[in-house]
């Protein structure tokens, strides 16, 4: 009964994740269209309660919901249909069935935020790295890192850090062979095709090309993370002595 | 004596759990609730606050409740210098303080008055029993794991004198 | 009212049920490894059962208690004791100012749980007392307790005051004083450092060699000393993709069994990351979770299958037993 695995139009699938979450997979990679999808649906869920949710996840094609079977349980209108089913085969018809409802052109337009960085010396020392590694000078590496604009996927792997997509092929480069025990707050770097933000410190193997005066993670505030999946961000370079003016600012 | 208040603190509290049977051995009172007897559909009720929601069965007597259970035979020996330990509630009997652990204590052994001699679980709670005299005990009248009733000789001791 | 730690144990903690509502903002869930002895522990002193306690592994800590206090100690069997009297574990238990509470040789299990009627006098932080030790939020000061530390004691109210008067009355003059009744951790297998674990498929189970499937369930893993609040890393026998996986990275929950490329499966734990590219074998049941969390480096665990449904009942029968045992103490401790 359990392995009943919902599947609707476009390729969209329902899977059961244990008996206290459900998996809304929306396709298989990265690509702005599938997001678009797991956007619609979070904001969606945003608005309209799910009984007994307890928190939703987003990723790249996907959205992850925790439940509480309990609580699910007691919600139902309906005992009797509860005795027959587990809580991921309501759940799953109650979702496809939003699923199906959901406009597929996202109406809300995406946040452009943008991300002041000053690059290269101490604020980026692998930056010099990374453009002997794709054979480029280093104002070549600044210029193409901050003409792009990169959709945040999501927010994971630790507060406020943003997953971004869009990063150009001239300058993606891998990982460092021994990862740094610990890399400064606010860091900016490159990992394979993937780049991104420190927002707080921790250890990591990322290329570090510049830094960041901005403050990604706030504690005190509500939400605590600056950045959202679905925001649009920009780059844009700054100077070591702006970088200190916004600092004291903060 | 529990109060009326008390008895219906008692149902209210039990109505609004996932309970499904209650007994409870105060003194003279017993209560016994017993929410199998109930249509499906009632449980939509519980959650209400006023306790006659409940259709459940609430039998209020002042004697022992008939259980179907048969009781122990207390065998009169020696005389009445035989101490019995008698249980002060409903429960499971268990000889030792967990599964596969050495009983609290086996027969000829001596005891303290405050020495435990076997625990009784009721409602998921154990209830550790007393020798309540010091002396040897002579017999165990329980195995472990069968039910007990409240007021059954649980042991004979011989008290020291 | 406070709580003076003379010595800080290997990683003792405060934390509750866990920071629910922020995994989208990249903030993990942390919470007690072992939430169910987390939630009997609170129970036992008349508190919610979802207030901060400390989590103590391993080693414990050397706590001076300031004031009369009720406390409960349930999970791991560290060896508690006061002036080298055991401190019985499982039940609520009464202790006169100026006691100080020690912790020795793990008995049994390797996390205690130790709940303070009124709970810890802390602030919340994203609605939770837990610690994030990485990041360094929340719990007292985001952080493992040091010596020296004081822990503040929120005056204990309702039913937590009303289990403190009647130990206190029954102690009388003496320093140290429980009930006649304790609770058992029935559902915790006798042998804690060899234990089976219940779990269902994961989602990409499909994608993983018969033979490493087969393995998965009938061959035992040990638990590596690479294990600890995050996740336990496991060694026995590789687990095999059939065939190289494109992962995106996406949520992991709880009790996630999760296998990187070197085949070596990692039980995900209260310290997890909220998303994860590696592929999943397996779910272990939210019942099954505080087993785990409870064997030490070198233990072993066997994996054995079971289904949603099985495991939705055994999630659900052992929340239902939790609402009775919160009945019953009251009753008994009404009396």
């Amino acid at each position: 009964m359990s392995e009943i695995i919902t599947r609707g139009t476009m390729g969209i699938e329902i899977l059961p994740f244990g008996e206290a979450a459900i998996l809304v997979e929306f396709g298989q990679g990265i690509r702005p269209e599938t997001h678009d999808k797991v956007q619609a649906l979070t904001q969606y869920l945003d608005c309209h309660a799910i009984p007994a949710m307890i928190e939703y996840v987003s990723a790249y094609s996907s959205v992850t919901i925790f439940y509480d079977p309990i609580k699910f349980r007691k919600s139902l209108i309906n005992r009797e249909e509860g005795h027959q089913q587990t809580c991921y085969e309501m759940l799953a018809a109650m979702l496809k069935e939003i699923v199906s409802k959901l406009a597929t052109d996202v109406t809300h337009a995406a946040r452009i935020v943008e991300i002041p960085v000053c690059y290269g010396g101490d604020f980026g020392p692998d930056l010099d790295y990374v453009a002997q590694h794709n054979k480029l000078s280093r104002e070549k590496v600044i210029e193409i890192h901050t003409s792009g604009k990169y959709l945040v996927y999501m927010i994971g792997f630790a507060p406020g850090f943003p997953y971004l997509g869009g990063l150009s092929e001239l300058i993606s480069t891998p990982r460092r062979q021994s990862p740094r025990l610990s890399i400064p707050a606010g860091s900016v770097g490159i990992a394979g095709m993937q780049t991104g933000v420190y927002p707080i410190e921790t250890p990591g193997g990322w290329q570090l090309i510049g830094s960041t005066p901005l403050q990604l993670f706030r504690l005190q505030d509500n939400p605590p993370s600056l950045l959202r999946a679905g925001d649009m961000i920009r780059f844009v370079p700054i100077s070591a002595k702006k970088y200190d003016t916004y600092k004291g600012g903060i | 004596m529990l109060t009326f208040n008390e008895i219906k603190e008692i149902i209210n509290l039990v109505n609004q759990s996932c309970i499904q049977h209650f007994e409870l051995n105060h003194e003279a009172t017993n209560i016994v609730i017993d929410k199998h007897s109930l249509p499906s559909t009632t449980e939509n009720k519980i959650g209400l606050q006023d306790a006659s929601a409940v259709d459940s069965t609430l039998v209020l007597s002042g004697e022992s409740h008939e259980k179907q259970l048969p009781r122990k035979e207390v065998p009169d020996q020696q005389g009445d210098n035989l101490y019995k330990i008698v249980s002060p509630t409903v429960g499971t009997f268990y000889s030792a303080p967990e599964p596969g652990a050495d009983p609290f204590i086996k027969i000829n052994q001596q005891v303290n008055s405050n020495e435990i001699v076997c625990v009784l679980e009721a409602m998921k709670l154990f209830n550790e029993v007393e020798a309540g005299v010091n002396g040897t005990i002579i017999e165990v009248l329980f195995k472990d794991g069968e039910f007990v009733e409240y007021g059954d000789t649980l042991f004979l001791v011989k008290q020291d004198v | 009212m406070s709580i003076k730690v003379l010595k800080a144990g290997l990683l003792t903690s405060i934390q509750d049920l866990g920071r629910y509502g922020y995994q989208k903002y990249g903030v993990i869930v942390s919470g007690a490894m072992d939430s169910h002895s987390l939630r009997l522990a609170n129970i036992l002193v008349g508190n919610e059962e979802g207030e901060g306690v400390l989590e103590i592994s391993l080693m414990g800590p050397s706590l001076k208690i300031e004031k009369d206090i009720i406390l409960a100690i349930t999970g791991g069997d560290i060896s508690p004791s006061i002036d080298g009297k055991s401190v019985p574990m499982w039940r609520p238990v009464y202790l006169k100012k100026g006691s100080i509470l020690e912790f020795g040789r793990c008995r049994w299990g390797c996390r205690a749980y130790l709940a303070i009627a009124g709970g810890f006098d802390i602030p919340r932080i994203m609605d939770s007392k837990s610690t994030y030790l990485r990041a360094g939020i929340g719990g007292f000061c985001g952080r493992g307790l040091k010596v020296g530390d004081v822990l503040p004691v929120k005056e204990p109210q309702g039913q937590a005051l009303r289990y403190l008067g009647k130990l206190a009355k029954k102690a009388g003059t003496k320093s140290m004083e429980t009930t006649a009744w304790h609770i058992r951790s029935s559902y915790i297998p006798q042998n804690s450092q060899c234990v089976t674990i219940r779990v269902m498929k994961g989602s990409q189970f499909k994608h993983f060699t018969e033979e490493s499937t087969q393995n998965l369930f009938n061959a035992p893993f040990q638990v590596t000393v690479q294990s600890d609040r995050m996740g336990y890393r496991l060694s026995g026998s590789t687990i095999k993709l059939m065939q190289p996986l494109e992962m995106v990275s996406e949520a992991v929950a709880l009790g996630t069994v999760q296998v990187p490329p070197d085949g070596n499966p990692i039980i995900l734990l209260a310290d997890r990351q909220s998303v994860g590219g590696y592929p999943k074998i397996a779910q272990v049941a939210i019942v099954d979770v505080g087993t785990v969390a409870q064997t030490k480096a070198g233990s072993k665990i066997y994996f054995t299958e079971i289904s949603i449904e099985e495991a939705e009942e055994l999630y659900c029968t052992r929340e239902q037993d939790i609402q009775n045992l919160i009945i019953a103490i009251r009753l008994k401790m009404g009396e």
